[in-house]
């Protein structure tokens, strides 16, 4: 069991600062709101702002170590510092983009900003969790805060029906990942991953519970990701929830799922990877397919980039599934083991980054535009002479899109060349095929968008006023995409050097 | 490896025409014309000045130290691969970065009044600095990689100027055809590239960048087992961008570009990134005799052909275009013969003299109405003079005439295939060189000399051209004078200051290639009686021409009704190469196309099986997966549950 010493001392405090940064910044946003009166509708989102990059300032300031903290509760460092700035700037890319949605159509919510900071809590906790305990308490928090986020636009039908289905099932899958902790602590006898991995290494205990127990939390995680078949909650809440919160969770949410599902399938990577294996390859292979022939049938543009990230889910999947393939666990190669170990494990962070930026530069210029009134403002039809009535923002749009099919120079491609090269040089060659094929499906209904914004016209769109401090972020966003698609290095080596503080 | 002295102001050498074009591209019509027009001239004014003062800064240093970086970032680091984004000068790269920027400031300059009463003023002065911008990466690239991205971005531009007024259908076709024949020569850089790639990389230690010229150099021995095919590859690209056998039939119809572009990119610069490429690559071919020996044959085989070619031509800009392909082949020729130094001697003084004589028959086109057919010129001496007389100092340098610019280049060449042993290569080029001054006195005189054959009214408005227009031939015309005599070889009490310059990149080259080096040192006789004979040769020729073409005429009848006018013929139609490719490759082509590829795979099988097929089966699944997509929250909960038992049960049976 963990063992807090009480009372902290410095490095604990160190360690805990920019958690107590963005939660005291809930706290402090909810206070704000509740007791000034003079407040503007402004102030909230400014604020926000600032305890989001106050976090990021406190982490560049202080660095409390590496290595398990606080009694083996949080892991401190480079994985976790990579994944709080990660969630920290979507963070601050969906409070510009709910607030200029605020602005326009005046149905002020306030309790967005709390709820964000929470969210974003709860995802750090859960990325830099050590210990079965902050797994559930971060997965909890993140969890209960994003149903209310779905089901935040209060008198809309569809929105709070996403709230609803999302929280039934997100209780039901939270109820098996329980479950699966609760079989991995009887077969353990411990919480903390260190203690589980020595558990594991001496090979004592049952192994049914833990089997058992690691599949109710792989579900757990594959719901939480949408990986087929925990997958159907995806296309209804993603089309339900206002589309920054829909960027929020097909970004943040599915990053901080991918943190701690790397995090358990390396703890459980030398004694388990036999059954994991096989499993995730079917689901992987599943989740890529279905998304993406499921997508190509969509007319709502919002349920397409739903779907799409279901796929994405899947090409994501490929790297863990790399990371449990039989040449990772070969003893009797252990340089290449970890060679081919840390480049998949790089190349899945790379890609959380790279999909993050051109999933929020789409979601930016669709959050704008499904504000534009009529029950049918996210038909991708809506979207045709997009190029000439609002250039930027189709550019955007346009660039987010190509990226996200994986065409170069934009940093999807790049993503993609990293992730199948892992596979690749994992000996698994039929896995990258059916990644490629599945890529190249997917240019058709990305490219679909594209065509109609730039090659189809219509009579002039009554909606003209496109909030534009979304749309320059979004088009910052994807200048970002094109930037790290002609220039991935430097990153990709930060990546690789976060990678390297795991254990392998 | 020696560490090299760093220069930040490369970059700005290739940067300052890449913000001109940015600025004037995106700018467009907002931008006035005669601000788009000075600001244009102004970057490539700037790329020049910065290029001599870098070359100082050269002149400075030991010859040994004359390799100048500068690394702007890495652009490629994955596994044993490093690519950098970087540029770097060395005396080859100084001599192609002074030309380039020199002559195009002054074929800038010609432009603002050739181009003056076009609509697409600006647009045309966005391409030229994008070509400028592209021709400076491939030159000052510090790796195989950046030359090859210089070597697509020049490509591009040379479409986009070959077409430039794409509303007449036969400007767009010459452009495709440039752009597509050039797409069979970069797939043979490509491959070579890949071939140089796998074949370095294994041996690399780690951040050596495989493709950087000096990495390269230095490994050239483990390159050699794979040399010739290297060699070969490249040199298919080489044949593709510098327009030689079999891929030169593009630069003929590449001429349906404005005049300038002709000048700049089809005479002095572009096409000459192949002779620079392969001399850049000098150390990897003088390990393969066989590819040195295919760049030497078909260099001279292009010199003579593209040669005999011209002298049917009756288009002014044609009989030029395949003179230069003819010079070109020359420039190849000394490549293939291990003389690297000259071919880029050839390379300078070519840029000066054939961007004059474009230049000029420029100005007579522009005099003339946008007449090109010379055979309704003539008398023109009178009334254009300034033209009359630089295009008169271009052919006399062209030609070989002591002591102008073409004599010094040209007759060092043959004089290096002569004393390497090619005797037979020195035949055809010698012959060839013959030819040049021939077909070059034919078209002075049809176009200077005689009575004008023109219609009244163009005859009307026959004036000279503008300064802005003049002054660049006369700058030019001085170059194609004094240009080669850097290079006076030591025979003749001269330096050979050029060659001496370029020793330290061809060092290699000199030592395996030319097997009569140190011959030459003491048996200047020979070189006496050759360069005499060239001398009086290309006199001749020029005589000939002249009392052909101006004196008698009835000569140059009998002459093409020779043989029932059969030669004649076959040379007009360019021995039917054209033809002989329609019919060879692209009608089979169409065919194939229609017939198996268009109705067999495209309609039966893509279309029908493959993409509707398809469809429909998308379509049916995806309505069967809607079905399971039905918005019930039990099913979901149903289905999570399901899925969750048989990975479950799997576990329970597996383990």
């Amino acid at each position: 069991m963990t063992h807090f010493e009480m009372p902290l001392d410095a490095t604990s405090w160190s360690v805990l600062l920019p958690y107590l940064v963005i939660g005291g910044g809930g706290l402090l946003v909810m206070l704000v709101d509740a007791f000034v009166r003079t407040l503007k509708k402004d102030h909230l989102s400014y604020l926000t702002l600032c305890v989001f990059l106050a976090s990021i300032v406190v982490q560049i300031a202080v660095h409390p170590g590496e290595g398990p903290r606080l009694g083996g509760m949080l892991l401190a460092g480079d994985w976790s510092r990579f994944f709080n700035y990660l969630f920290a700037g979507i963070g601050i890319m969906t409070t510009i983009f709910a607030t200029g949605i605020y602005d326009r159509d005046g149905r002020y919510r306030p309790e967005f900003y709390p709820l964000l900071l929470f969210t974003v809590l709860g995802m750090m906790v859960l990325a830099a969790a050590n210990d079965l305990l902050a797994v559930f308490l971060g997965l909890e928090t993140m969890s209960l805060a994003t149903y209310i986020l779905a089901g935040g636009v209060r008198g809309n039908v569809r929105s709070s029906e996403a709230g609803f289905k999302y929280l039934v099932l997100g209780g039901f899958s939270s109820a098996f990942l329980l479950m699966g902790m609760a079989l991995l602590y009887g077969y353990a006898g411990d919480t903390n991953f260190d203690a589980i991995a020595r558990v594991l290494a001496t090979g004592g205990g049952a192994t049914i519970l833990v089997t058992a127990g690691s599949a109710l939390m792989l579900m757990g995680f594959g719901f939480k990701v949408a990986m087929v078949p925990f997958h159907m909650w995806t296309p209804d809440v993603y089309d339900g929830a206002p589309a920054y919160v829909t960027g929020f969770m097909a970004t943040a949410v599915k990053a901080a799922g991918f943190a701690i599902l790397l995090r358990v399938a390396l703890l459980l990577q030398p004694q388990l990877a036999w059954a994991w294996y096989p499993v995730l390859t079917v689901f992987a292979v599943l989740t890529m397919s279905l998304g993406n022939l499921v997508a190509l049938v969509q007319n709502n543009i919002k349920r397409m980039l739903a779907w799409s990230s279901i796929a994405h889910a899947g090409y994501l999947l490929l790297g863990v599934v790399t990371l449990l393939s039989p040449a990772v666990g070969d003893p009797a190669r252990q340089a290449l083991a970890r060679t081919v170990g840390e480049s998949a494990a790089s190349a899945v962070l790379f890609y959380l980054v790279g999909y993050s930026l051109m999933n929020l530069a789409a979601f930016g210029v669709v959050n704008v535009l499904s504000n534009r009134g009529g029950e049918d403002a996210d038909d991708i039809n809506r979207y045709a002479g997009l190029s000439r009535r609002r250039p930027v923002a189709a550019a955007t749009l346009a660039v987010a899109l190509l990226s996200l099919a994986g065409i170069p120079p934009f940093v999807g491609f790049m993503a993609k060349f990293y992730l199948f090269a892992a596979v690749v040089k994992a000996g698994l060659v039929p896995l990258a095929v059916i990644g490629v094929i599945n890529s190249l499906v997917s240019v058709y209904y990305y490219l679909r968008v594209i065509v109609v914004m730039y090659m189809k016209d219509t009579e002039a769109d009554s909606y003209d006023g496109v909030e534009w401090v979304s749309v320059a972020t979004a088009g910052a966003l994807a200048a970002l995409v094109l930037y790290l698609g002609i220039r991935p290095d430097a990153f990709h080596a930060a990546a690789a050097s976060v990678i390297r503080q795991l254990p392998f | 490896m020696e560490t090299h002295a760093n220069e930040t102001l490369l970059r700005w050498i290739v940067l300052a025409p890449l913000l001109g074009a940015a600025v004037i591209g995106l700018l467009n019509r907002r931008l006035p014309r005669r601000v788009a027009g000075l600001l244009a001239c102004a970057t490539v004014g700037l790329s020049f000045a910065l290029s001599v003062v870098v070359f100082l800064r050269m002149l400075g240093l030991d010859p040994e130290h004359r390799r100048l970086t500068d690394i702007l970032a890495s652009w490629v680091a994955y596994g044993n691969l490093r690519i950098d984004i970087g540029f770097a000068m060395d005396q080859l790269s100084a001599v192609m970065a002074l030309v380039v920027t020199g002559v195009g400031f002054l074929i800038h300059v010609y432009s603002l009044g050739y181009m003056a009463h076009d609509d697409g003023f600006r647009r045309f002065f966005a391409y030229l600095n994008l070509f400028i911008f592209s021709m400076m990466t491939l030159v000052l690239g510090e790796n195989l990689v950046m030359l090859f991205v210089g070597w697509e971005g020049v490509g591009l531009c040379s479409y986009l100027l070959i077409s430039f007024w794409f509303d007449g259908e036969a400007n767009a076709v010459a452009g495709k055809k440039a752009f597509v024949v050039n797409r069979i020569g970069d797939f043979g850089f490509l491959l070579g590239m890949f071939l140089i790639g796998v074949t370095l990389l294994p041996h690399l230690a780690p951040g050596e960048g495989a493709f950087s010229f000096a990495v390269m150099q230095h490994h050239a021995p483990l390159l050699a087992p794979v040399a010739t095919a290297i060699g070969l590859l490249l040199f298919l690209g080489a044949t593709g961008k510098s327009a030689q056998i079999p891929l030169y039939i593009w630069l003929p119809d590449a001429m349906a570009g404005p005049t300038p572009v002709s000048a700049l990119i089809h005479a002095a610069t572009m096409v000459t990134a192949g002779v620079y490429m392969i001399a850049r690559m000098n150390f990897l071919y003088v390990l393969t005799p066989t590819a040195m020996a295919v760049v030497a044959a078909v260099g001279a085989a292009t010199a003579i052909f593209a040669g005999t070619i011209a002298l049917a031509q009756n288009d002014i800009k044609k009989v030029l275009a395949y003179s230069t392909v003819s010079q070109l082949g020359y420039m190849m020729l000394a490549c293939g013969v291990g003389a690297f130094a000259m071919g880029i001697f050839h390379v300078m003084t070519h840029a000066f003299f054939k961007a004059l004589l474009f230049l000029a028959s420029g100005s007579v086109i522009h005099a003339m109405s946008h007449e090109q057919d010379m055979r309704v010129m003539g008398g023109l001496r009178r009334k254009l003079p300034v033209t009359w007389w630089t295009f008169l100092v271009g052919t006399l340098a062209i030609a070989g005439v002591f002591p102008l610019a073409g004599f010094f280049s040209k007759d060092e060449i043959l004089w290096k295939t002569w004393s390497s042993g090619n005797t037979v290569l020195w035949v055809i080029g010698f012959l060839a060189a013959g030819l040049t001054a021939f077909y070059m006195m034919r078209l002075v005189s049809l176009t200077f000399f005689g009575t004008n054959r023109a219609s009244e009214e163009v005859r009307h408005h026959i004036h000279e051209s503008p300064a802005t227009m003049t002054v660049p031939l006369v700058i030019l015309a001085v170059l194609s004078i004094v240009g080669g005599w850097v290079g006076i070889p030591a025979f003749m009490g001269g330096g050979a200051h050029f060659e001496h310059w370029l020793e330290p990149v061809f060092a290699g080259g000199h030592a395996a290639g030319t097997h009569g080096a140190a011959h030459a040192v003491h048996d200047t006789t020979m070189e006496w009686i050759l360069a005499g004979a060239s001398v009086a040769w290309g006199v001749l020729g020029l005589l000939l021409g002249w009392i052909v073409y101006t004196r008698r005429l009835a000569v140059a009848e009998a002459g093409r009704r020779f043989a029932g006018g059969l030669p004649y013929r076959i040379l007009e139609n360019k021995y039917y190469v054209d033809e002989a490719y329609d019919g060879a490759f692209i009608r089979p082509g169409y065919r194939l196309s229609r017939t198996v590829l268009w109705k067999g795979i495209d309609a039966g099988l893509i279309d029908g099986l493959l993409v509707n097929g398809s469809a429909l089966a998308v379509a049916v699944v995806a309505s069967v997966l809607r079905l399971f997509q039905n918005g019930m929250v039990r099913f979901y909960a149903w289905s999570i549950t399901v899925g969750l038992t048989v990975f479950v049960l799997y576990l329970s049976f597996s383990g």
